[in-house]
């Protein structure tokens, strides 16, 4: 970030970065406080489905996908990995496919003879919800890696997403968000506001108000919600930049 | 997690983009999308996207031209014809938004790359004239092409595969030309590409997206002038998109070099032939449009992810058209070059590189060899003259289908129309003679006609059965896509001979009961099919490592073997 960003944006300032739920995680190593814990549970919790997606293109059966994640969350809640794993430590999203190609390499038969996890409580995960959501996406020929990419950033966009919507509901302007959401995909440029205000039934400078501040909130959301996958807030726009080239070629 | 919904209702498609879309909670937003919007780090609020100024502010900022039209404006500036009345010469003049110059040492940058650019002297490159600054603006003026760019040619309409062929190598020599000279375009995309009144190929902006690309430094993506800026020509709605750039700009902008530009080449040139952009796992291009299977090789090394893989210099692609241009399809040594590639690159599309259309158009060939050489045989057979008339027909009608098989649908469809209008005036004409019974040359005219419509009926048979069995081809090779994601594929030229053993072993087959049925010598008929049979074999068995090959060889050998016990019995 540019220093001078911070002017113009108001809401809150940008600290966010300064307790990210990776550095949580990171600063407690492999001891066992609470915060650590929770805040490794929540990005577990929000970033499972592109590990389901890898495994499944990884040419796993759905049973076989859903047990083998299963397993290697318990393993992974359990920090198994904070120590081999130095190098991938910037980015959670490394960081965790790393982890489950190394559980995938060495641990998952061992694991598989053991009951579930070795005993340890599940993560209650909506697995109906995974396996219709795999079938419905694009059946590209994509690299898993890539299959993982793409399914982080759609995660990732879904949370944001679904945060502006409840901010929105929060205000009362639920409806609102639904109408202006498409805009979020445009450019400064194309966004019709003249139609816009039409449809929403309010003049064309509220209606380019209105986008405007979703717009902004919305990139604020973004950053906050990358942020918190890694460990180094300038690495923010890198992250951005990889999980948009995700999407290309 | 957010609550999610199916995505029964959603469109799949993003209307910015045209990538597919995912399912899930998102509903119908564009992931791309998204994070390019997001990837904006947002200019103060109150900037607007950059307007161009009006003729009249830019006559004042440029007393020494004359400006005489707004030509159009992009992410990367706006361009006015101009004249420049000492010279006497017309002019473009590009002037770049005032943002671009805004960022730390663009002043030192644009001076090091405009002179770079100046240095540009190529007949496909558009020349720069001069530089500088003229108030906030950082300006060119260049050299005046009178034409189109290849966006708006495409858009009048499509291209068709030889004018895509002209263009190419244009664009080759001048990339090739600026490589040499250390200058990478980094911005290759239709709406640079510019083609006069002549046909000339000139290319535009070069280096220009260097210039204004951010420095690495600064918290913005570095790519902004696709990603972050204003679209470059908002309507068409593909511009602005990463669709033209390749990989390694998007991931690791600091690494790019040359072999940026050969994979925008690459997306260029597939568009050109196929007028869609090669998004997810596309087809390689001869499978959506007639055009030699060589070239499908050349566009899919120029878009190889690594740019490794692709070809390392313009110039090769040039060469490579070159000689596919100059040499016809059948006489490629595409045996030994097309194989070590076609492992590296993509594994969906190793299955049916080689077009069924060559492998048809043997066929025909072979057909029509049949057809002519059974003359002087059944003529020496002692055959009955109008019987061997019809064989030799046959042969040449087998030979039509599959020649028409393989030329285009649109020739196809040409045929049949031709063929229904003329039998439509021969019936008309046949109904006019009714009319006219008494007349006594009517039952002579009745006869011709009738022989002509005959003709046209064996004609439209023919083409319906060539549509029909192209269709089933086309199926065909879809399932054998779908199948063939294993490794290594047999080389494409043993396909070409298990089809001619497929030929050889029809005729064979066809032959002896034919023959026999016109009275031909018996002995000469056996020995003709078992010849057919043999030559079959032989093919076979040199394609033994198709399936083609070996059913036909199993096949052949069976029916020897019955032939020759037959052969036996009766004697």
């Amino acid at each position: 970030m540019k220093p001078e960003d911070s002017t113009h944006s108001n809401g809150p300032p940008r600290d966010y970065f300064a307790t990210t739920r990776w550095t949580v995680v990171l600063a407690a190593g492999s001891r066992s406080t609470p915060n650590a814990d929770v805040a490794l549970e929540e990005l577990c919790r929000t970033y499972w489905y592109p590990l389901y997606a890898y495994t499944r293109r990884h040419g796993h059966s759905r049973e076989d996908a859903e047990d083998l994640t299963q397993s290697f969350f318990a393993r992974f809640l359990q920090k198994n990995y904070l120590e081999k794993l130095q190098a991938e430590h910037g980015k959670f999203r490394a960081f965790l496919l790393a982890s489950l190609k190394h559980f995938l390499a060495n641990e998952w038969d061992r694991a598989r003879r053991q009951k579930r996890g070795g005993g340890l409580p599940p993560l209650s995960l909506d697995w109906q919800n995974a396996d219709s959501r795999y079938q419905i996406e694009p059946a590209d020929l994509l690299s898993p890696d890539k299959i993982y990419d793409r399914a982080w950033a759609v995660t990732l966009l879904e949370r944001v997403i679904g945060r502006l919507r409840e901010e929105s509901a929060a205000d009362g302007k639920a409806a609102l968000f639904e109408r202006l959401k498409p805009f979020l995909m445009m450019g400064r440029g194309d966004i019709p506001y003249a139609q816009a205000a039409a449809g929403l039934a309010m003049t064309e400078g509220a209606a380019r108000v209105a986008v405007h501040r979703l717009r902004r909130r919305y990139r604020e959301v973004l950053r906050e919600e990358i942020g918190q996958t890694l460990s180094d807030p300038a690495q923010v726009e890198e992250e951005m930049r990889a999980l948009f080239s995700a999407f290309g070629g | 997690m957010n609550e999610s919904k199916t995505a029964k209702d959603m469109p799949n498609q993003c209307p910015q983009c045209g990538a597919a879309l995912p399912g899930g909670a998102l509903e119908g937003l564009c992931p791309a999308c998204l994070l390019k919007q997001g990837a904006e780090t947002g200019p103060p609020p109150e900037s607007v996207p950059f307007q161009p100024p009006s003729l009249e502010e830019v006559a004042r900022l440029f007393p020494h031209l004359q400006i005489l039209a707004f030509l159009g404006k992009g992410g990367m500036g706006a361009v006015y014809k101009a004249r420049q009345p000492a010279l006497d010469r017309l002019v473009a003049l590009k002037i770049l938004p005032p943002q671009a110059a805004a960022g730390p040492g663009f002043a030192e940058r644009f001076n090091r790359e405009a002179r770079a650019l100046a240095r540009l002297n190529h007949p496909n490159i558009v020349a720069v004239h001069e530089f500088g600054q003229a108030g906030a603006s950082p300006f060119f003026i260049m050299e005046f092409v009178d034409g189109l760019t290849l966006r708006q040619l495409e858009h009048a309409a499509r291209l068709s595969p030889d004018e895509a062929l002209r263009i190419v190598p244009q664009i080759c020599e001048a990339l090739q030309y600026a490589h040499d000279e250390g200058i990478v375009h980094r911005d290759i995309k239709p709406e640079n590409i510019l083609i006069d009144k002549k046909g000339r190929v000139k290319i535009a902006d070069f280096g220009i997206a260097k210039i204004i690309a951010p420095q690495p430094g600064r918290a913005d993506l570095p790519v902004s002038p696709e990603i972050g800026a204003a679209p470059q020509h908002g309507p068409t709605g593909i511009v602005g998109t990463p669709h033209y750039m390749a990989p390694e700009q998007l991931e690791t902008p600091q690494t790019v070099d040359h072999r940026a530009d050969i994979f925008s080449l690459g997306v260029v040139f597939y568009e050109m032939l196929t007028g869609q952009l090669p998004l997810g796992r596309f087809a390689p291009p001869s499978r959506k449009v007639q055009i030699d299977a060589r070239l499908d090789e050349v566009v899919l090394r120029a878009l190889e992810r690594e740019p490794e893989l692709r070809y390392q210099h313009a110039a090769e692609v040039k060469t490579e058209i070159d000689t596919i241009t100059s040499t016809p399809p059948g006489a490629s040594p595409s045996g030994e070059h097309m194989r070590p590639r076609m492992s590296q690159s993509a594994p969906p599309l190793t299955g049916s590189l080689q077009s069924p259309n060559k492998i048809l158009s043997s066929l025909s060939v072979s057909f029509f060899g049949v057809g002519l050489l059974a003359w002087p045989f059944l003529w020496a057979m002692r055959a009955n003259a109008g019987v061997a008339l019809v064989f030799i027909l046959f042969f040449l009608a087998l030979a039509l289908i599959f020649g028409l098989i393989s030329c285009p649908r649109r020739v196809r469809w040409g045929v049949v129309t031709a063929m229904v209008v003329i039998e439509l005036v021969v019936t008309l004409m046949i109904g006019v003679g009714d009319w006219y019974k008494d007349a006594e040359h009517y039952s002579r005219l009745n006869h011709g006609l009738f022989f002509v419509l005959d003709l046209v009926v064996l004609f439209v048979v023919c083409v319906i059965v060539s549509g029909v069995m192209s269709w089933l081809l086309k199926v065909l090779d879809k399932l054998r896509t779908r199948s063939s994601l294993s490794p290594a594929p047999p080389p494409a030229n043993l396909r070409v001979f298990s089809w001619l053993a497929l030929g050889f072993f029809i005729v064979g087959l066809l032959g002896c009961p034919f023959l026999i049925a016109i009275h031909a010598n018996e002995h000469a008929a056996v020995i003709f099919s078992g010849l057919c049979l043999l030559l079959a074999l032989i093919l076979g068995i040199i394609s033994w490592r198709e399936r083609l090959g070996r059913v036909i060889v199993i096949l052949t050998i069976v029916l020897l073997v019955l032939e020759i016990v037959l052969m036996f019995l009766r004697n």
